[in-house]
């Protein structure tokens, strides 16, 4: 937070405000067990028990301003150890969604705008998306053991439609080749889609449940598109 | 059920007397009624809540208790009458006094400061409005704090916050939910919009005028520096000794706490035993608060008079006989008997069996040597400790006495764990260090000991309550004496240990045999 150093009259406070949050913050005990287990705790002064604490006092202001609810990565290792099952993960979404969209950290902010408009977070054009795609099987298939290797963009019927994060076409395709290599190797009757193929959600990230739900509806679109039963989401 | 309890035979008294007429007392008096065991009630006040039939003494007290267990004679004085009753065993769970703890918070009573029993009782200030005012309370910073005092101070604050609509604070360190239901009030009250706000390593800063209560704090989870300007505070109120408690304690002969409660801090008497055998302690009588920790003694005594009034309660192996031709009747025995085993027939003490612990303190400290300890006689020991010496063929023979309350099972485990005694030493187990006089201790020395150990339990540890400091005290004399002969003072030492400490036994042992051995054998 900005400035600790502010006294503050507690009984000011609206400590009811969050009360209709279904995170059951109210019963924290403040035992500290979730900063402990945190793998983010220490970094900007952030660990769990804090935001838990103010949300549980009603400071509003604070938890919106402090960057605290952006440091944690929403890894759910704190609610595990929670002895009072305080939803800690689904309650810093929540305070996530009180910040203007505008204010949320830049890349999310801009990625999430532009996966509205385009299908994903890059903005990459469909018949980029498949030349990527095409490019990388063939270096697979230059590979003994694997000689005539396709990949099955919008294979209709297949047994298992993949998503793909947008990082695994943009800097990291050498990490496609893991995932094919596997499905090639176990006979799998898999595909990808061409259109609304990003995996990754800043929907979900940014506590923007209506976006949240938009980008995954137009998943599960393609999976009624191309009949395809199974859905592997590696994200 | 009501089932007959087998007593032991012998004319024994087969009655329960109960000192106190409250709601813990009246649990164990139909508990024992239920067994078909007489119950005496004993009540300063009135019989108020008894119920009918019972037989009870009303405003009534205990001035003396002769005996021992199965035998108890009780003067008692009622409407200025005295005479005696007699009793198997005897409970005692008089009440004690609530008193406000302010003066802990540095606080002075006032009509914003109250204590907690009249914020409870919806005893509010006039000041104080719904939908506006402050109210806090001030819960275990001064003092560890009572999960019965915790329930009271949840269920105000639940009703305050939900029926007053008051913004309401509890200032507390460890808040003690594991007792039945208390973390279910802890829910309630968050959800009524109570505030719980904990302190480990901080207090909050007080200040109080006429006008106001400033309460100042920094929020150790967050870190954030709160004030409150509460327009009513509720302190906490303990349980504090009855002036009654004093009286009992003098008429029983009770070792009390350091409060005043009638049980002395010492584990061995957990739950409800006193330092004397058949006369127990509960609920407040112990310094304890709250209908569920008084209905779980009362459960523990009604087992513990069972068992005593059946004769089945543990008794000691050996007890201690004074030799009447030797006694001078100093009544040293009187004085340092723990369990009030001694009793003054016509100005003779005489040993009660059925009280003795068998822990051979009076043996030892009887400047007559009257009494009689078998099989611990300073004779007998050293005798054996002549005989041990001619067994061994070391350069260097020394001789431990090991209390058999933790010396001796800390040395059991310390075998279990592969441990090898030194060869030259033997190893005496007794009941008690002090039981050991310093006849013992010379007898050892006598017969060519280099070095004398003597482990007993931690002072604050011991069965019989000063065992360890009589064993102590006792080196201390010898020691002295060694001084005053240009003898190694340490060549006795005592020690003290707690009987899961196998390792600690272990270390003494080294330590002590490499400082004699540093002395060397002793001159023949």
């Amino acid at each position: 937070m900005n400035d600790m150093n502010t006294t503050i009259d507690l009984s000011a406070l609206d400590h009811d405000r969050f009360k209709s949050w279904p995170n059951d913050q109210d019963y924290c005990v403040t035992c500290g067990l979730c900063s402990s287990d945190c793998p983010a705790s220490g970094i900007d002064d952030f660990d769990p028990r804090k935001l838990v604490r103010m949300v549980g006092l009603g400071m509003k202001d604070e938890i919106i301003e402090t960057r605290w609810s952006w440091v944690c990565t929403l890894c759910g290792k704190c609610q595990n150890v929670c002895p009072m099952g305080v939803q800690i993960p689904s309650m810093v979404r929540q305070i996530r969604s009180m910040r203007d969209r505008d204010a949320t950290p830049g890349i999310l902010h801009k990625g999430l705008e532009t996966a509205i408009q385009s299908g994903n977070n890059l903005g990459l054009p469909r018949e980029d998306f498949i030349f990527i795609l095409e490019d990388v099987a063939e270096e697979i298939a230059e590979e003994p053991g694997f000689e005539g290797f396709k990949v099955p963009i919008d294979k209709q019927g297949a047994g298992l439609l993949t998503t793909i994060h947008n990082k695994l076409v943009n800097t990291h395709t050498e990490d496609l080749k893991h995932w094919w290599k596997i499905f090639h190797a176990a006979g799998e009757d898999w595909t990808v889609s061409s259109i609304n193929w990003e995996g990754t959600n800043w929907g979900y990230f940014t506590g923007d449940d209506e976006r949240m739900k938009i980008m995954t509806e137009r998943i599960v679109e393609q999976m009624d598109r191309l009949e395809v039963k199974n859905l592997l989401w590696p994200e | 059920m009501a089932t007959d309890l087998e007593l032991k035979d012998g004319g024994v008294a087969d009655n329960v007397v109960i000192i106190g007429g409250n709601a813990c007392a009246r649990q164990i008096g139909e508990k024992m009624e239920a067994r078909n065991v007489p119950v005496v009630y004993i009540i300063r006040e009135t019989a108020a809540g008894i119920q009918p039939g019972a037989n009870v003494l009303e405003k009534a007290g205990v001035t003396d208790c002769r005996g021992g267990v199965g035998d108890f004679t009780l003067s008692v004085r009622q409407n200025g009458k005295r005479f005696t009753q007699r009793a198997g065993a005897v409970v005692i769970a008089e009440n004690g006094d609530l008193r406000p703890d302010h003066e802990a918070y540095g606080l002075d009573l006032s009509p914003r400061v109250r204590p907690l029993s009249e914020i409870a009782n919806g005893d509010l200030p006039d000041t104080v409005r719904p939908g506006e005012s402050v109210a806090v309370f001030l819960h275990g910073l001064a003092r560890e704090s009572n999960p019965a005092t915790t329930r009271t101070v949840m269920n105000s604050a639940l009703t305050l916050a939900r029926d007053k609509d008051l913004k309401t604070y509890v200032l507390t360190r460890n808040l003690k939910v594991a007792g039945n239901g208390l973390e279910k009030l802890y829910r309630s009250a968050r959800e009524a919009g109570v505030v719980f706000v904990k302190f480990t390593w901080t207090a909050p800063e007080i200040r109080c005028s006429h006008q106001e209560i400033q309460v100042s704090f920094t929020d150790e989870a967050t870190g954030v520096l709160f004030t409150l300007t509460p327009d009513v505070a509720a302190v906490d109120e303990i349980l504090a000794p009855s002036p009654a408690f004093k009286q009992i304690q003098a008429a029983f002969k009770l070792r009390t706490d350091s409060a005043g409660f009638l049980q002395a801090d010492n584990v061995h008497r957990f739950p409800v035993e006193t330092n004397r055998k058949g006369i127990f302690a509960a609920g407040p009588a112990r310094g304890l608060l709250g209908e569920h920790a008084w209905t779980a003694d009362a459960g523990a005594a009604a087992e513990a008079l069972t068992t005593v009034l059946q004769g089945k309660a543990p008794d000691s192996a050996h007890k201690a006989e004074i030799n009447r031709n030797q006694c001078v009747r100093c009544l040293t025995c009187y004085r340092v008997c723990t369990y009030r085993a001694v009793r003054i027939d016509i100005a003779r003490p005489r040993v009660i069996p059925e009280a003795c612990a068998g822990c051979g303190v009076c043996a030892a400290e009887c400047p007559r040597e009257a009494i009689r300890f078998n099989p611990y006689e300073p004779s007998a020991v050293s005798a054996g400790i002549v005989d041990a010496r001619l067994e061994r063929s070391e350069e260097l023979f020394t001789v431990a006495f090991l209390c058999g309350r933790s010396a001796v099972p800390a040395r059991e485990q310390a075998f279990r764990n592969g441990w090898n005694a030194p060869p030259g030493l033997f190893m005496i187990d007794v009941p008690c260090a002090g039981s050991i006089s310093v006849n013992h201790l010379l007898g050892a020395f006598q017969a060519g000991a280099g070095g004398v150990l003597v482990i007993g339990c931690h002072p604050d540890n011991c069965h019989s309550e000063n065992g360890t400091l009589h064993a102590k005290s006792r080196i201390k004399e010898l020691q002295n004496i060694f001084d005053k002969i240009d003898h190694p003072r340490d060549r006795v030492v005592s020690a003290s240990l707690a009987a899961n400490m196998d390792a600690g036994f272990v270390r003494i042992v080294e330590e002590f045999e490499n400082r004699i051995a540093g002395f060397g054998a002793p001159d023949k």
